[in-house]
């Protein structure tokens, strides 16, 4: 039994893959961030791989590709954005894909990097910058200000006190949600290792993966809707 | 697992750096190829429409230059049909003033054949009574023979006649 | 003894969340069953709501985990 716990309490952990001796700093590189860059080079190569050789006419199957994901890409998230946030489109975008690629890298062995609470935290610190920004882009620094004490100056607290459960509430739901399905995982894998995992896997791994990657960017669209209404 | 620290850092950059990556690398060609395409059907579809109007328009002339033709036939036709007409009345009166000269002749003849045939009778009765007379003269025979003369004249004559 | 207690009245928290989703499975069904030509939107919404809902869920779990290694 503490042999279990031994176990799963390494996996919960995120290690530091190295340490970069920066003067008299030392800066620690964790797990996630190294996953991170393989995403990114992941994402890359399929964008670079995607769009070369593009042709008006006679176009080729590689070109279909990456024609209909864009366009059901901006379709998906215009579709929860409304036509007031399409600047915010290629950003949503690459979040929806960052996190569904991220939750999808589980299924390699690797330890999906939405499991550190850094990546989860930046995550939401961003969306919430990114709804301010569009709050203050539409509004106005003096609007924004205003709009802390509408409907009414009461709830003033309330409404600054929300900057920061928005983003709390947005990083842990992710966090807790992977951390939640990696630990029921990692007892699976551990209590029978063969068979038994793959119909949870699907569960756990793709199905709410991609949910909560769709979550995430439905809830920051709300926000910036919201901010952008009013 | 519960650590926040200088990562977070390293993950804002590196999601900036996927945002980058992802709009001048998959949206921005991807999206220009479609303008692209789509002002080129734009182009094209305006060329068709140039050429469909174009092709109305010659219909429409084509159009025109056959009614033209139609009435121009119509009117040949019809001068056709008043010359033909006129040609008609000419050749009807031509051959009426020919039968009416016909006629007048024919009839200038038989007033003629008549006078000579009436002036043949004429002579003939003068011959005749002279005849009789002379024959009357020559016999001198009394009433009987008068009567009987007469008698014989008259039925000469009316055999004659 | 009493960390795992307290981990364990924070994961009763999905209570809540069993039961909401449930509701919101339900309502759903009952609105497929009206209207059958609406369910991808149905379905769309039901997925939202069942990740909203769950997110209560999660945080108790993250809280009973939280009191474990905080406390424990």
């Amino acid at each position: 039994m503490g042999d279990l716990k031994e176990k799963i309490m390494e996996e919960l952990n995120c290690e530091t893959v190295f340490t970069i001796h920066f003067g008299s700093f030392d800066i620690p590189i964790a797990e996630s961030t190294v996953i991170t860059w393989v995403i990114m080079v992941i994402l890359l190569a399929l964008c670079i791989f995607l769009t070369r050789g593009l042709k008006v006419k006679n176009v080729s199957r590689r070109q279909l590709v990456a024609e209909s994901i864009v366009g059901w890409l901006e379709k998906f998230v215009i579709g929860m954005t409304g036509e007031e946030g399409k600047a915010f489109v290629p950003y949503l975008c690459s979040v929806l894909l960052y996190i569904g690629f991220a939750n999808l890298i589980g299924l390699c062995g690797v330890k999906p990097p939405t499991k550190d609470l850094n990546v989860t935290a930046a995550l939401a610190v961003m969306s919430i910058v990114l709804v301010q920004y569009a709050g203050i882009h539409k509004k106005g620094f003096k609007g924004w200000l205003k709009s802390f004490t509408q409907p009414m100056a009461i709830v003033t607290p309330i409404n600054i006190l929300e900057l920061f459960i928005k983003p709390l509430s947005l990083c842990m739901r992710l966090f807790g949600n992977v951390l939640g399905a990696f630990v029921i995982m990692e007892l699976l894998k551990s209590l029978i290792p063969v068979v038994l995992p793959v119909p949870f896997s699907f569960y756990f791994d793709i199905f709410d993966g991609l949910i909560q990657a769709y979550v995430f960017v439905f809830l920051t669209s709300l926000y910036i809707k919201e901010a952008v209404e009013e | 697992m519960l650590r926040i620290d200088i990562n977070l850092l390293f993950t804002v950059i590196n999601l900036i750096i996927i945002y980058v990556i992802i709009r001048k690398l998959l949206f921005k060609p991807v999206k220009k190829i479609i303008a692209q395409r789509e002002a080129e059907i734009n182009k094209q579809y305006e060329d068709a429409k140039a050429t469909q109007d174009n092709a109305d328009a010659l219909k429409v002339q084509y159009e025109q230059a056959l009614s033209g033709a139609q009435e121009e036939k119509a009117a040949v036709i019809s001068e056709a049909r008043v010359k033909a007409g006129a040609e008609y009345d000419r050749i009807v009166a031509d051959a009426k003033t020919a039968a009416d000269k016909l006629m007048d002749d024919a009839r200038k003849e038989a007033v003629k054949e008549q006078e000579k045939t009436i002036k043949q009778a004429k002579d003939q009765i003068e011959e005749l009574v002279v005849a009789a007379t002379a024959k009357v003269v020559a016999s001198g025979q009394g009433e009987a023979a008068d009567r009987e003369l007469y008698n014989q004249f008259l039925t000469k004559t009316g055999e004659n006649k | 003894m009493g960390i795992a207690l307290g981990a364990g009245i924070a994961a009763l928290a999905c209570i809540g969340a069993g039961i909401g989703i449930g509701i919101a499975a339900g309502k759903a069904t009952e609105a497929v069953a009206r209207q059958p030509e609406a369910e991808s939107k149905i379905t769309k919404l039901l997925l939202l709501g069942g990740a909203l809902a769950e997110a209560t869920a999660i945080y108790g779990f993250v809280v009973a985990i939280l009191i474990i290694i905080l406390l424990g």
